[in-house]
């Protein structure tokens, strides 16, 4: 008599069966949030994307393939100012990054001292990121007037009018002042909430340990505000990155292409509003992945570098 | 393949359209009789026209509601675009040069060939809107290229109105000296430096090459010699004369600069001559043509195009009312209406100003030869976009022969899209 022998695994070493396909409450609730995704970014970028090889000048009757001929006309005949947009975008993302960071973690340390009216210095602070873009433009293009600005009568006493926002050599750095003052409140908030999630015992055994406020701010402050840091520095870059409003509405670009950036000029070629040429979607589309290209590399590169040393910290 | 092409873009913005909108469209219903004609314009400024206006053609066409829309210049190409890829939208505003000229563009619209209101208007008024002796806009007014001076400051220094351009110069010279700033620019928003191309270039380019933008198109002639280098260089010789900071003043600015005596010459376009009425200045306002030669003749002509137009989509469900209410428009009486708020030189006659300027405006209009701005002839499709490097050289960062070079490279860069 023959014995069979099945080699069975011990049921307590048995894979559980899955089911092939089963929706979990995670499934549900990150349904819509997915489908919202798809819908309205997901497909118009495939749509961008589409149109950046195509001549689609805004009628549907008329719309060829041409392949890649808008990212050659980027990189060759165009390529002198895409290159000069470029370098202002980086030039403008830096900036905004580097002080609205700097001044908002100042100003963050200053509010969440135990002051008086601290409350109150805090919304006013925050109190710009309140305004829509077009408030904040015109109202820094009625002060940076070069005619009858309130800053250029106050320079007049000194004899050293200017053209403000007239002037190619200041005007990009003052845009990266404005878009500071409307968008400091924002970091400001992240970096309080940051500074409330310190432990109060730290300083204090800190202040026993005989640390001065200068190195309790290095030692303790600064390395444990690390994820605030890195969140607020990846918001700026990319909210910088991707902005035009505030300089259409303020330069519109100029004086000449001064503050024309990148996303600015994505926007000039979609609206044919540079004055002497028509709106060209394709080319603006092709612009547009340009921009998206650009933004990635510089997001994944700082990101990486700031997840590498919150690493290195812990 | 190309069908395909064709419709997957349509497919993907009617969808996100449909979208947005929250099925709006399809929950139509294709019955009722009542219309709604849907209109879009970019003049905001206009809004007292259509309080009354669409009160009084509803009246006398109760079944058509009128859907009105206007947004600033700024957002306007992207509702255009928008609406008519959905077909949503039956009436627009759009111009000659970008509209009807672009072949890509003009296959969107309705000839209106034998439409009876077309009698409201000259035959070379509508020429300006049509292709092909296709009329495809009903003109909402004139605009020209002109020179607004104050009379007072002149009087005051002296001056004769300039008739060449050397005396031009001498003229902004005297005034400069006496303290006034001789001519105001609105430099910040690029643009306004087109204003003086196109007042620059009738006499200069084809007053001596009447053919220059068919060779142009034949590589026979280029921007970056002859005549249009003579133009550039007559804005570098106008730099000087500018206002302080001319590169950082808004173009919303210059009027404020004008009536208020600190300038004493604006070159511009004539629908300022309403903003300056309304501005109340408290000095005369003259006109004249832009002296751009040296010879009397050549300079007494003004460049000028039709404002803006009226056009209806051609794939529109209610062409028929869309014909009404361009009748209703072009009504006298209606008209007027229009002109009184809207402050453009009417395009039909016996239309009243009731402004000082406009008044004197209209009159030079009747009374001085006019030939199509360039921007009308020249190569469509082409890019000028050309204001920003004229603003360097204003600013001394260009030469003029740079910027005339740029001007030929763009032009060529954009050879792709040239249309016929």
């Amino acid at each position: 008599m023959e014995t069979s022998v099945t080699h069975q695994l011990p049921i307590d070493q048995a894979k559980p069966k899955r089911p092939r396909f089963s929706i979990s409450p995670a499934h549900l609730a990150i349904l819509p949030a997915t489908v919202l995704f798809t819908l309205f970014v997901l497909i118009p970028a495939i749509g961008n994307l589409f149109f950046s090889f195509t001549d689609y000048l805004g009628n549907v009757d008329h719309i060829n393939w041409i392949g890649f001929d808008h990212y050659v006309r980027a990189f060759t005949s165009d390529w002198g100012e895409i290159q000069d947009a470029i370098v202002k975008s980086i030039i403008f993302a830096i900036g905004v990054t580097s002080i609205q960071n700097g001044s908002a973690l100042f100003l963050a340390v200053l509010v969440n001292m135990k002051i008086r009216f601290r409350n109150f210095y805090r919304m006013i602070i925050f109190m710009p990121t309140i305004l829509g873009v077009i408030v904040i433009g015109l109202s820094w293009r009625l002060i940076l007037n070069p005619i009858f600005g309130p800053v250029n009568e106050f320079l007049g006493n000194f004899d050293a009018k200017s053209g403000l926002l007239g002037e190619p050599d200041i005007a990009l750095y003052l845009v990266i002042l404005i878009q500071v003052w409307a968008s400091v409140g924002y970091a400001m908030v992240i970096y309080i909430a940051g500074l409330q999630s310190i432990p109060e015992e730290m300083y204090e055994a800190a202040s026993i340990d005989g640390a001065s406020p200068m190195q309790q701010f290095t030692y303790i402050t600064l390395p444990l505000l690390r994820p605030a840091v890195t969140i607020n520095i990846l918001l700026s870059l990319i909210g910088s990155l991707k902005l035009f409003q505030v300089i259409l509405i303020t330069t519109s670009g100029g004086p000449a292409q001064a503050t024309t950036t990148l996303s600015l000029k994505v926007f000039q070629e979609l609206t044919g509003s540079t004055g002497g040429s028509m709106p060209n979607h394709g080319y603006s589309a092709a612009l547009s992945v340009l921009h998206f290209g650009l933004m990635f590399v510089v997001i994944v590169a700082v990101q990486w570098y700031l997840s590498r040393s919150e690493r290195y910290l812990e | 393949m190309k069908n395909l092409l064709k419709k997957i873009p349509f497919v993907l913005l009617t969808l996100s359209l449909l979208l947005v909108s929250g099925g709006t469209a399809l929950a139509q219903d294709e019955e009722q009789e009542d219309v709604t004609l849907r209109i879009i314009e970019k003049n905001p400024e206009w809004a007292a026209f259509w309080d009354e206006v669409i009160p009084m053609f509803e009246e006398e066409y109760p079944y058509i509601t009128i859907q009105h829309e206007a947004v600033t210049t700024g957002n306007y190409n992207q509702l255009l675009t928008a609406r008519m890829t959905s077909n949503d939208v039956d009436l627009v505003i759009g111009e000659f040069k970008g509209q009807v000229a672009n072949e890509v563009q003009r296959t969107q619209w309705l000839p209106l060939t034998d439409q009876p209101y077309l009698d409201s208007f000259s035959e070379d008024v509508l020429a300006l809107g049509a292709y092909d002796d296709a009329p495809y806009l009903i003109p909402t007014g004139l605009v020209g290229n002109l020179v607004f001076y104050n009379v007072d400051i002149f009087e005051e220094l002296e001056l004769d109105v300039p008739t060449t351009w050397s005396e031009f110069l001498e003229v902004s010279q005297t005034i400069q000296d006496a303290g006034y700033d001789p001519v105001i620019l609105g430099g910040a928003d690029n643009w306004p430096v087109n204003m003086i191309l196109n007042a620059l270039e009738g006499p200069l380019v084809r007053a001596e090459n009447p053919n220059f933008y068919v060779d142009l198109r034949a590589g026979d002639a280029t921007f970056a010699e002859g005549p249009w280098v003579n133009v550039v260089e007559r804005v570098d010789e106008l730099s000087p004369y500018f206002q302080d900071f001319a590169s950082g003043t808004p173009y919303d600015t210059v009027i404020t600069l004008f009536v208020t005596e600190t300038g004493a010459m604006m070159i511009d376009g004539s629908w300022q001559a309403g903003a300056i009425d309304n501005a109340e200045p408290e000095f005369e306002v003259g006109v004249f043509a832009l002296p751009v030669t040296d010879d009397e003749e050549v300079n007494n002509v003004l460049t000028t195009k039709m404002a803006t137009g009226w056009l209806i989509n051609a794939d529109s469900p209610n062409i028929e009312e869309a014909h009404l209410f361009l009748e209703f428009f072009s009504r006298p009486d209606v008209y007027q209406m229009f002109i009184d708020v809207s402050g453009l030189i009417p395009a039909q006659s016996d239309i009243e100003l009731s402004g000082t300027t406009a008044r004197t405006t209209a009159e030079f209009f009747a009374a001085t030869p006019q030939i199509p701005v360039w921007e009308d002839i020249r190569i469509h499709g082409g890019d000028y976009s050309n204001a920003p490097n004229f603003i360097s050289m204003i600013l001394g960062d260009m030469t003029p022969q740079e910027v005339a070079n740029a001007m030929q490279d763009k032009l060529i860069a954009s050879q792709d899209n040239w249309q016929e």
